[in-house]
């Protein structure tokens, strides 16, 4: 393995003194033009109105500057606040071990198997569609994070296969290298973007009053002038499509390394493969690709299947990601084990002979065999399990033979519902009922058993860990009951006891006997 | 950490009312205790059948092929685009349910969903059709 890092850090190093030196020739092409031009058409006193190497020179250096200064900002952010400001746009939220055990468990599980010695801390984002990525600038801070879609579909091995490619891609040192790189490829695109923009928006114009008014009197300089302005925008035009095939020509070969990673960590290819297949099966409306969600370009590097694919046409070159039906086929046909050889053996097998995925030492630094595992046996559902998403079929018959998702999925659509201040009704037929926060109606009928239930009853699901802990967190929370008539009454308080009101019950206020909480009783 | 983007608080295309989740083997959908009315997200019938193990391919179709046609009642709950009209037939019946245009997902008005499990029932997707007569099991009746 530890060749394939250092290979990969050589291979980074590379990439990266050439984008920085596409970053500062762009600098320094778009500075002389700058300078150029603006010294070639503010100078008219000056009769010779050209443009001097000096003017080349100064303008060229400042632009080379310049540049280094935007790209020293965008790391400085990126290090120090990176990871929050991808994951707060993607709309994610951290989870620990009392919110979604399986999911957490799974991440730690796999995280000792690469031998990382801490646990990647682990993000829930809002999406239908399934996929994950790794983010973070190095093994000890980096962050997995998973959609609520990916947890939706996936069962354990799946899963399990998902979370070992980006704890692979975490141990390799992928997800630092693409941070930096991403960076780097983000400063170029913003460079050229601001260049080509105050040319089409500002330039135009002044351009026609100097053609107008002034051309004639200078001649050669002007026309000099225009034609760096030409050449630099045709810079700013192509550097970011070339900094973007530096960038995913690295991107490609970590997924195979990251699969064989995820091979061994899990010793079971097959899960990563159907996993793959399931995440890569298209939806019938390919929402990503219809645009203004919220898996932007940006992460698409970072997951596990490209979340973009199907809006460009052109593959190979400008896929972040190599082909899935390789991927899977590669890890389907392991037969022999789960090591690094097996994995070589099989990417040999299917893309031919002269083709090579992993570096001999790697093979040979690998030591004993892997073996390939049994298929984990199909959950167990236990009585009472919080949040098991299949947990509630078992409670009726289950007519459909379903094969359950992993347990995961359950605790994913908690907390999700939590996040949009959702709370919680769990019906005893196993139904869930999600209800918002100002709910007004004073009965909630179940649609599959027809229970009633009292929403006042509704458990926040936001607060859900922290009030098991300690109850009444807000005590001072509006807490209100509606009478339904004149008669003898029992309500439930949100800590669980039952409260009585009698008919000569007037009162505005009563309070909970339990945990002492001031509940306002209005007339029916 | 505070999301960038609220969402705006979901209501129900036909009445305005609110609407809650509901949630039963981990599939989502989205009633109006109003008017009754139900709200499918996009994705969630493929995951039924994925759980069920059968082919979804002729159910999703039919919803897919279903005529986009006349503006529909409200707008969706997602994305607050206004619902279209739309027909979908099996095997000579027809059911009109409102679709997102942006493909969120379907509003199935009161009682529209039984008909939506009654069409599809006997065809090769039967298992996701008797998925939401049993999650629905009193409603339904």
């Amino acid at each position: 393995m530890w060749e394939a890092i250092i290979q990969n850090r050589r291979k980074a190093r590379l990439i990266f003194v050439l984008m920085g030196l596409l970053l500062l020739v762009l600098g320094a092409v778009i500075g002389m033009a700058v300078s150029a031009y603006f010294g070639a058409s503010f100078d008219s006193a000056d009769s010779r109105g050209s443009v001097t190497l000096e003017m080349l020179l100064y303008g060229g250096g400042y632009g080379a500057v310049g540049a280094a200064i935007v790209w020293l900002i965008m790391t400085v952010v990126a290090v120090t606040r990176g990871e929050k400001i991808l994951l707060a746009t993607a709309g994610g939220r951290e989870v620990t071990h009392s919110d979604a055990p399986q999911l957490v468990n799974v991440v730690e599980e796999m995280a000792i198997a690469a031998n990382l010695g801490t646990p990647p801390r682990v993000f829930i984002l809002d999406d239908p569609l399934p996929n994950a990525f790794a983010v973070g600038r190095n093994p000890e801070k980096a962050v997995v994070a998973v959609t609520s879609g990916l947890l939706r579909r996936m069962n354990r091995d799946e899963l399990q296969g998902v979370i070992a490619h980006e704890i692979g891609h975490i141990k390799n040192l992928d997800v630092r290298f693409m941070t930096y790189a991403a960076v780097m490829v983000a400063s170029i695109a913003l460079i050229s973007e601001v260049f080509l923009r105050s040319i089409l928006y500002t330039g135009g114009s002044r351009r026609r009053r100097y053609s107008s008014s002034s051309s004639s009197r200078k001649g050669g300089g002007g026309g000099a002038a225009l034609a760096l302005v030409a050449v630099a925008m045709v810079f700013a035009a192509l550097a970011p499509v070339v900094a973007h095939l530096l960038y995913l020509a690295c991107s490609r070969k970590r997924e195979y390394l990251a699969d064989a990673s995820a091979a061994r960590f899990t010793r079971y290819p097959q899960g990563l493969a159907s996993a793959l297949e399931k995440i890569a099966r298209p939806f019938k409306r390919n929402r990503m690709a219809s645009g203004g969600d919220r898996s932007s370009k940006t992460l698409a590097p970072l997951c596990t299947v490209n979340p973009l694919a199907g809006r460009s046409r052109l593959k190979g070159w400008f896929s972040t990601h190599p082909p899935t039906e390789v991927r899977v086929q590669v890890l389907r046909s392991m037969a022999g084990g789960a090591g690094y050889a097996d994995y070589e053996a099989a990417y040999q097998n299917v893309l031919g002979q002269g083709s090579h995925c992993l570096g001999k030492r790697t093979l040979s630094e690998e030591g004993s065999a892997v073996q390939i595992r049994q298929a984990s046996p199909p959950e167990q559902k236990s009585p009472g399990a919080v949040g098991a998403a299949g947990g509630a079929a078992g409670v009726l018959t289950d007519p459909l033979g379903m094969q359950q998702s992993s347990g995961a999925a359950g605790e994913a659509l908690d907390i999700l519902g939590g996040l949009s201040g959702l709370r919680l009704i769990q019906c005893t037929c196993g139904m869930k009922m999600k209800i918002p926060e100002h709910f007004e109606k004073p009965v909630v009928k179940c649609p599959r058993c027809g229970k009633q239930h009292n929403p006042v009853m509704a458990q926040s699901l936001e607060k859900k860990v922290e009030s098991d802990v300690e109850e009444s967190a807000n005590p001072k929370a509006p807490f209100r009951y509606q009478r339904k008539g004149k008669g003898w009454e029992t309500f439930h308080c949100s800590c669980g006891q039952a409260l009585n009101l009698s008919p000569k019950f007037q009162g505005r206020f009563i309070r909970c006997s339990k945990c002492r909480k001031k509940i306002e009783v209005m007339e029916g | 950490m505070m999301p960038f983007f609220h969402r705006p608080e979901p209501v129900c295309p036909a009445c305005g009312g609110d609407l809650i989740v509901l949630e039963w083997a981990g599939v989502e959908m989205d009633l109006c205790v109003d008017c009754g009315g139900l709200w499918l997200d996009d994705g969630e019938l493929e995951l039924i059948a994925e759980m069920a193990g059968v082919d979804a391919g002729g159910l999703t179709d039919a919803l897919n092929r279903g005529e986009v046609g006349a503006q529909g009642q409200g707008r969706c709950p997602r994305c607050a685009r206004k619902l279209r009209k739309m027909v979908v037939r099996e095997e000579g019946e027809a059911l009109e349910l409102d679709a997102c245009p942006k493909g969120d997902g379907f509003w199935f008005d009161r009682g529209e969903m039984r008909c939506f499990v009654s069409l599809f029932e006997k065809g090769e997707a039967g298992a996701v059709a008797q998925f939401f007569a049993e999650m629905l099991h009193d409603d339904l009746a």
